[in-house]
């Protein structure tokens, strides 16, 4: 929209100067809203991650020690039944 | 006549200005939009930088847990032990970063409002700038790459207003561009 204060002038300049004023203030305000959108999506993107990220190294870091504390109890038991076969009483 | 020249000689201006400084002629700052924009590629380097993370966390845990699995827990721990320190530095310098996204958004309406000074926005700027290379340079230290393009001449907020660009990158799948003059 034209701001009420310059329509006299456009008036007075006629159909081409109200075109080309019309036409640069949407060409703005498009590009602003463009700007605005780019903007909110990029904050929530950036939460969404940051939130999801934490909570999935969390629970792969419980996950993976979880299965490498029961390969290494697996990797004992299984010495443990070796030892007393291989070693001479 | 003469009259006519002096209008549009005005109307040429007010063009001039709408076009050339932007929109604060009529309220808006055109400093605030160029935070807005850093804030936007800061953030989308940042979500794009814990993305490249935790995909690179599976790979590296995936790995230690088939290490465990076929006979080497004790290196599989080993190994743990010594990637998480790095991959939780990265982690720290990825929540660092957002928290300097997150003030920049906020100063925001201080910026809308024309409270803050030209010197302000440059400084948000640069903030921005130097959170995406921490971030960058953290998630290399942890064995990622991004691939972030910074403008030569990073000295005018106007300069580093512009857009990210998305592509195939080397690791994880990530490539950016952070800059570009328009």
């Amino acid at each position: 929209m034209i701001p009420a204060w310059l329509l006299p002038l456009v008036v007075e300049l006629g159909k081409e100067a109200y075109d080309l004023i019309a036409k640069a203030i949407a060409a703005k305000t498009e590009e602003r809203t463009a700007i605005l959108a780019r903007f909110q999506n990029a904050l929530l993107a950036l939460r969404d991650a940051k939130s999801e990220v934490h909570a999935a190294l969390e629970a792969r870091d419980a996950a993976t020690k979880a299965a490498i504390a029961a390969a290494i109890a697996e990797l004992k038991a299984h010495i443990t039944t070796l030892v007393p076969a291989t070693v001479p009483a | 006549m003469i009259r006519r020249l002096t209008n549009l000689a005005i109307v040429a201006m007010l063009l001039g200005g709408l076009l050339g400084c932007g929109w604060a002629l009529f309220g808006c700052a055109s400093g605030s939009d160029g935070v807005r924009q850093g804030v936007a590629n800061a953030a989308v380097v940042v979500a794009a930088g814990y993305k490249a993370l935790n995909t690179y966390d599976e790979a590296k845990q995936t790995a230690a847990v088939a290490r465990a699995r076929g006979g080497d827990p004790e290196g599989a721990y080993a190994e743990i032990e010594e990637y998480v320190p790095k991959r939780d530095k990265a982690l720290k310098a990825l929540d660092n970063a957002t928290a300097v996204v997150e003030s920049a958004a906020a100063a925001l309406p201080l910026i809308d409002a024309g409270v803050a000074q030209s010197k302000d926005v440059s400084d948000w700027i640069a903030k921005l700038l130097a959170a995406a290379l921490q971030v960058r340079d953290a998630l290399a230290g942890a064995g990622i790459t991004l691939d972030l393009e910074i403008p030569k001449k990073p000295t005018s907020y106007l300069n580093l207003a512009p857009w990210i660009v998305p592509g195939v990158g080397k690791t994880a799948g990530l490539a950016l561009a952070f800059g570009g003059a328009r």
